[in-house]
C-alpha cells in the first residue's frame, strides 16, 4: 500500500509538475490538493545548478499585501516549506522565493515576481463539512490486526443521494470482494473471517462508488497491517511502533553554470511508545561546506500531549512578531499544562564563517575603507587589514511562559535575546545584539467562532557590541558637558541594570524611544457565524523594530485590514472581499509618507460535482505618496511614488468522463502595473495555461499542457510559448513505474526539456529510481542535463 | 361516525404528542453503530430479542441495549465515526436517527462508565448522553461519563465543551470545559472543579482498550490469560 501511495504521490508530483512549471523551477504541494486549515508542504525544485545557501519563502494570505517569511529547508536543489494549518486560508496563497547562493547572489523565483505579480499561486479549497464523503469505520489507517480480527465497515451516512450503493465495489489487494458486501441502512460491511487472501504485512483496500448510470463518482483507499497473533502480542507488549525511510540520492548536474555531483542521504524515523511520539530526521549532503551556512540537517523531536522536545535543526513557533519561520540549531522544549505552559529555545541561528584577510595596511597608510579593520599586529606584522567580512556565530535564546490552554484564553509573555559571538571569527566587524520583550493575549468564545488576538513586542538593538558597555569615564564626560542633563550615578545605575540584558553603548537603539520606533503591535478580531467569516486587523510596526528571530518582517508600517468570507448556497459559492489601508513613515524618518490602498475580491464556485470548479479573483493595489508630481525639489522628485496594480486571475478545473476519465484545467492571469510618475516603471504580464490529464487505466496515464506567457517591463517584451506532452506507464504488476515527458519552449525562451523517469520496486519496502532530464537550449547556449539516481528503503 | 372520527383523531393526536415528547417512540430501527472491539464478556439485546453474545462487527440498532461484564470492554463506532468505549459493568441503550446527512445520537447510560470521542460533527449531528441525573450534550471532543454509587453522575471533559443539564429537583444547566470535572447530584445540583490528577488518570486508563496477555506454561500445556492493559 505504501508503494501504491508512493506511486500515487509520484503520479501527482508529475501531474503537478505538468501544470506548475515556471521558466526555471517546478513546484508541487503535498497533499496535491490544499484544503483550508490543513497543513501542507510546498516543494520547489530549482532547475538551475547554483548551490543555494539560504532560501526564504515569502507568502501572502488573501486580504493582506504583506508577504510573510518562512526559512525553507534546502535539500539539494529542492526547497521545502511547511505551512501550518492556521496559515492555510481560502481562496489562495501567493508566494515567491528568495534564494542566496554561495556567491552571495540573490535570486527571486518566479523571476520578476514582484514586478509582474506572477507569484506561485496555491489554490486553497474550502472544506465542505464532509458532505458526500464516506466514513471508514474499520480498519483505521495502518491499523495492526490479525487475520481473524479483520473486518471492513464504512458508513454512507453523509453520502450524496445520487450514488447507487448497490453498485459499490470493494477491492482488497486488487481482488474484488464486492459480492461479500452487506448493507444495513447506512452501514456497509464485510464480516469477519470472510477473507483468506490477506497478506502478512501491508494490505490495502479500495472502495469505488458509482452513480445511477454506473459512472465512477468517488474512490477511497486505505491500508492496514496483518500480523500474527504472536506478533501482535509482542507489539502490544512493547507498545512500540517504528517506521521510517532511508533514501540515498546521487545526482550529476551538467549545467551551463558548471558540472557538479551531489550525494545526499536522508533518514527519517518515526516512532511511538504508547502516547509518546518521536521523529528523527538526518540529512547529509556533500554540499556541506564550512564557508556557507549549514546544508546538512539533523533533527529529533519527542512529544506527547503536554510535552515537546526538539533537538537539532528545527523551526520554533513563538508569537509571529518575535520568532517564527526561523531555523534554529539547538534545543527547544515546551511544557503544556493548560493553566500554565512554558516554552523555551536555545540555539544557533547563524553559523560562523571565517572572513579573509585580503591585505595588511601600515598605520601610516591607513585609508578610509569600510572593509578596513584592526588586526593582530603581532600575528600579521601590521595593525590594520583589508578584509572580506566573515559571519559571526549568532545564538538565540527565547522564553515564553503562558497561562491558559488556548482553547478560550491564553496570556503569554515572550523574552528573546540574541547575540553575535564576537570571538567566533577573526576577520569581521560590528557584532550585534538584540533583545525583544513581548506579550500576547487570546480570547476565544463559542468554540472559537469569536476570537480576539493581540500581540505586542518592543525591541532593543545594539549594532556594534565590540567595544562592550559604555565606560564610567565616558558617562562622566557626558555628564560633565551636561549633554544629557542627568546625574552620572543614575546613568551608571541604568547602564548596570540594562547591561545585564543587553550591551549598553552609543550603538544601542532606539535613540528616540518616545516615538516608539521599536514597538510592534498587532490585533485582530474575528467572528464566524452562518458561513460568514469576518476579520478585522490593526497593525503597527515601528521603523526600527528588529527581532533576530524574524528577520524579514516588514517594518515602518501601520494600518488596518478588513476581510469577509461568505459561504452561500450550501457551501457551493464562496465569496471573499478584503480591504487594506496602510501607511509608512511612522517616525518621520522619510521625506514623505506613502499610503497603500488595496482591495481584493474572489469568487469560487463548486456548483455540482459534475460541474467545473471555477475560481475568479480581482486585486487592486494603489501605492501613492504625498509628493507633488510637479515639485522642483530634486530630492523629493526622486522619491515620488504613484502607481496602481491590477491583477485578474481565473482558473477552472473539470473532471470529464468521455470514454475515459479526463482532468482538465485552465487558468489565466493578467497583471498590469501603471506607473503615473515620470519614472514610468509600467509593466504588464499575461499567462495562460491549459492542461489535460487522461486516465486510460490505472496503469496508463497521459498528459498534455500548454502555456503562453507574455511580459512587458519598461517597454521590453519577453514572450514564450510552451507545450508539454507526456505519459506514465506502470508495468510488472505496478513494480515498474515509468514516465516520460517533453516540453517545447518557443519565443524569447527557446529550449526543449526531456524528462525520463523509471522506478522499480525490488521488494515491498525497497525501490530504486533513475530520472534523467535533458535541457536542449538555444543554439548559442550549452545544452544541460541532470541525472538522478535514488535508492529508497522503508522501515 | 362522528364519535369514531373524534376517537381516531384523539388517538392519533396522543400518538403524535407522545412521539414529540419521546422521539425514541418514533425512531425506526435504524442501524446506528458497529462494535469494533470486544474484550471478555459483552452482551447486547434488541427490543424484540434476548441477550446475545456480542462479537466484533455486531451492528447496533436504535433502542438496542449493550452490557459489559467484569473486566470487559466494548468499543463501538457510530456511523458518523464517533467512538464510545464502554467500560466494565456498564449498560447502555442507544438511540440514533438520521437527519439529512447528520446523525442524532442519544446514549442512555443506565450504569457504569463510558468514554466518548466525538468525530467532527456537522450542523445536522448531535451527540447526547443521558444518565439518571443528567443530560449531557457533547459539543466535542472527548471525555468520560460515569454513574457513581450514590446516584450522582461524574463528567470529566478532556477536550472540547459539554453542555449539561441536571434532571433533579433543582434543575441546573452548565457548560463544562476541557480540564473540568463535574458531579451532577440527584438533587439537580452541579459541582464543577478542575480535574484532579486522579480523574485525569482515570480518563486515560478508561481510554485504553489494549488487551494484554500472560502466557502460563504448565505441564498440561500453555494457557493464555488476557487482560486489559489499564488494569
Amino acid at each position: 500500500m505504501k508503494y501504491l501511495l508512493s506511486f500515487a504521490g509520484f503520479v501527482l508530483l508529475f501531474y503537478q509538475i505538468g501544470f506548475a512549471q515556471f521558466d526555471n523551477f517546478n513546484f508541487s504541494t503535498n497533499p496535491s490538493e490544499v484544503y483550508e486549515n490543513t497543513a501542507f508542504t510546498l516543494s520547489v525544485e530549482l532547475l538551475q545548478g547554483e548551490q543555494v545557501e539560504q532560501a526564504v519563502l515569502f507568502y501572502r494570505l488573501f486580504g493582506t499585501s504583506e508577504f510573510l517569511p518562512i526559512e525553507m529547508i534546502i535539500k539539494g536543489n529542492t526547497l521545502i516549506s511547511h505551512f501550518e494549518a492556521k496559515n492555510v486560508i481560502p481562496p489562495s496563497i501567493e508566494c515567491y522565493i528568495k534564494t542566496i547562493n554561495v556567491s552571495g547572489i540573490e535570486n527571486i523565483f518566479p523571476t520578476l515576481a514582484l514586478e509582474t505579480m506572477n507569484f506561485i499561486r496555491i489554490d486553497v479549497k474550502k472544506k465542505i463539512d464532509q458532505s458526500g464523503e464516506i466514513i471508514i469505520l474499520n480498519p483505521t489507517q495502518d491499523e495492526i490486526l490479525t487475520k481473524d480480527e479483520f473486518f471492513l465497515a464504512f458508513s454512507i451516512l453523509r453520502l450524496s443521494e445520487r450514488t447507487d450503493i448497490t453498485k459499490t465495489k470493494v477491492l482488497i489487494n486488487d481482488s474484488d470482494f464486492s459480492s461479500l458486501l452487506q448493507i444495513s441502512d447506512d452501514l456497509i460491511f464485510i464480516p469477519q473471517n470472510s477473507f483468506i487472501e490477506l497478506n502478512t504485512g501491508a494490505n490495502f483496500f479500495k472502495i469505488l462508488l458509482f452513480d445511477n448510470d454506473g459512472k465512477l463518482v468517488r474512490q477511497y483507499s486505505s491500508s492496514f497491517q496483518i500480523v500474527t497473533r504472536e506478533q501482535k502480542e509482542e507489539f502490544e507488549k512493547l507498545k512500540l511502533a517504528l517506521n521510517g525511510s532511508v533514501e540515498i540520492n546521487l545526482a550529476n548536474e551538467n549545467l551551463r553554470s558548471g558540472n557538479a555531483n551531489y550525494n545526499r542521504a536522508n533518514v527519517i524515523l518515526n516512532g511511538n511508545y504508547g502516547s509518546i511520539f518521536s521523529t528523527a530526521n538526518f540529512y547529509v549532503t556533500n554540499e556541506e561546506k564550512s564557508n556557507i551556512q549549514p546544508q546538512n540537517r539533523f533533527g529529533f523531536q519527542v512529544y506527547n500531549d503536554w510535552f515537546k522536545l526538539n533537538l537539532g535543526d528545527h523551526f520554533p513557533v513563538y508569537p509571529s512578531l518575535i520568532l517564527s519561520g526561523k531555523r534554529v540549531r539547538g534545543i527547544s522544549s515546551s511544557l503544556m499544562f493548560g493553566f500554565f505552559n512554558i516554552q523555551t529555545t536555545y540555539g544557533e541561528i547563524t553559523r560562523k564563517i571565517e572572513g579573509d584577510l585580503l591585505s595588511v595596511i601600515k598605520r601610516d597608510t591607513v585609508v578610509l575603507d569600510p572593509n578596513l579593520i584592526p588586526i593582530d599586529s603581532s600575528k600579521y606584522g601590521q595593525p590594520f587589514g583589508l578584509v572580506r567580512f566573515g559571519t559571526f556565530t549568532r545564538k538565540l535564546f527565547a522564553l515564553r511562559p503562558s497561562f491558559g490552554s488556548g482553547e478560550n484564553f491564553q496570556l503569554g509573555f515572550t523574552y528573546l535575546h540574541s547575540r553575535d559571538d564576537e570571538k567566533s571569527v577573526e576577520f569581521s566587524a560590528k557584532p550585534k545584539e538584540n533583545l525583544v520583550l513581548g506579550t500576547d493575549i487570546f480570547f476565544g468564545f463559542d468554540q472559537k467562532r469569536i476570537q480576539f488576538n493581540f500581540q505586542t513586542a518592543f525591541s532593543l538593538m545594539n549594532k556594534d557590541i565590540a567595544s562592550g558597555n559604555i565606560t564610567d569615564a565616558t558617562l562622566d564626560s557626558l555628564a560633565k558637558n551636561d549633554k544629557l542633563g542627568i546625574d552620572p550615578d543614575i546613568l551608571r545605575k541604568l547602564r548596570d541594570i540594562m547591561g545585564s540584558f543587553i550591551t549598553v553603548n552609543q550603538h544601542l537603539s532606539p535613540l528616540n524611544p518616545q516615538e516608539l520606533p521599536t514597538l510592534a503591535a498587532e490585533g485582530n478580531f474575528s467572528i464566524n457565524y452562518f458561513g460568514n467569516y469576518l476579520k478585522g486587523t490593526y497593525l503597527y510596526r515601528g521603523n526600527d523594530y528588529t527581532s533576530f528571530g524574524q528577520n524579514y518582517l516588514r517594518t515602518d508600517i501601520k494600518g488596518f485590514q478588513f476581510l469577509d468570507r461568505i459561504s452561500l448556497f450550501e457551501n457551493r459559492v464562496f465569496l471573499s472581499v478584503s480591504y487594506e489601508r496602510l501607511n509608512d513613515n511612522l517616525q518621520n524618518t522619510k521625506i514623505t509618507t506613502t499610503t497603500f490602498n488595496n482591495y481584493e475580491g474572489s469568487l469560487s464556485l463548486y456548483l455540482r460535482r459534475d460541474f467545473p470548479v471555477v475560481n475568479f479573483s480581482y486585486s487592486n493595489y494603489d501605492t501613492k505618496n504625498d509628493i507633488e508630481p510637479n515639485t522642483l525639489d530634486s530630492i523629493k522628485i526622486v522619491n515620488i511614488v504613484n502607481d496602481n496594480i491590477k491583477v485578474i486571475n481565473f482558473s477552472s478545473s473539470y473532471d470529464l468522463d468521455f470514454y475515459i476519465k479526463h482532468r482538465l484545467t485552465i487558468s489565466y492571469l493578467n497583471s498590469t502595473k501603471k506607473d503615473f510618475t515620470y519614472k514610468d516603471f509600467s509593466s504588464s504580464f499575461n499567462t495562460f495555461n491549459f492542461s489535460a490529464q487522461n486516465i486510460w487505466s490505472s496503469e496508463l496515464i497521459s498528459f498534455f499542457s500548454t502555456n503562453f506567457s507574455s511580459s512587458k517591463i519598461k517597454n521590453r517584451n519577453f514572450d514564450y510559448f510552451s507545450i508539454t506532452l507526456g505519459g506514465r506507464l506502470n508495468l510488472l504488476e505496478n513494480k515498474l513505474n515509468n514516465s516520460a515527458s517533453i516540453s517545447i519552449f518557443t519565443g524569447d525562451l527557446k529550449r526543449n526539456v526531456l524528462d525520463l523517469s523509471s522506478r522499480y520496486r525490488f521488494l515491498n519496502n525497497l525501490s530504486a529510481g533513475l530520472s534523467l532530464r535533458f535541457i536542449l537550449n538555444d543554439s548559442n547556449i550549452k545544452n544541460e542535463s541532470i541525472i538522478n539516481f535514488a535508492l529508497r528503503y522503508e522501515i | 361516525m362522528k364519535i369514531m372520527n373524534k376517537l381516531l383523531l384523539s388517538t392519533f393526536s396522543v400518538f403524535i404528542l407522545m412521539g414529540s415528547m419521546n422521539p425514541g417512540l418514533l425512531y425506526k430501527s435504524y442501524t446506528a453503530a458497529i462494535v469494533t472491539k470486544v474484550i471478555q464478556d459483552v452482551k447486547h439485546k434488541s427490543s424484540d430479542s434476548d441477550w446475545m453474545e456480542t462479537k466484533v462487527a455486531t451492528q447496533l440498532k436504535t433502542k438496542d441495549l449493550l452490557s459489559t461484564g467484569k473486566r470487559s470492554v466494548a468499543v463501538l463506532k457510530f456511523l458518523d465515526g464517533s467512538i464510545l468505549r464502554v467500560r466494565e459493568n456498564t449498560t447502555i441503550m442507544i438511540f440514533a436517527d438520521k437527519k439529512d446527512k447528520g446523525l442524532i445520537k442519544n446514549t442512555k447510560l443506565e450504569n457504569g462508565k463510558i468514554v466518548f470521542e466525538v468525530n467532527k460533527q456537522s450542523d445536522d449531528d448531535s451527540f447526547i448522553i443521558t444518565t439518571p441525573t443528567a443530560v449531557a450534550t457533547i459539543r466535542g471532543t472527548s471525555g468520560l461519563v460515569e454513574t457513581l454509587d450514590n446516584g450522582s453522575t461524574l463528567l470529566i471533559v478532556e477536550t472540547g465543551v459539554v453542555e449539561i443539564e441536571s434532571t433533579g429537583e433543582n434543575k441546573e444547566t452548565k457548560s463544562v470545559e476541557a480540564g473540568t470535572a463535574s458531579i451532577i447530584n440527584p438533587d439537580g445540583s452541579i459541582v464543577s472543579t478542575e480535574s484532579t490528577e486522579e480523574q485525569k488518570k482515570s480518563f486515560q486508563n478508561a481510554s485504553k482498550t489494549n488487551e494484554r496477555v500472560i502466557q502460563i506454561q504448565t505441564n498440561r500445556g500453555n494457557f493464555k490469560l488476557y487482560y486489559l492493559d489499564s488494569e
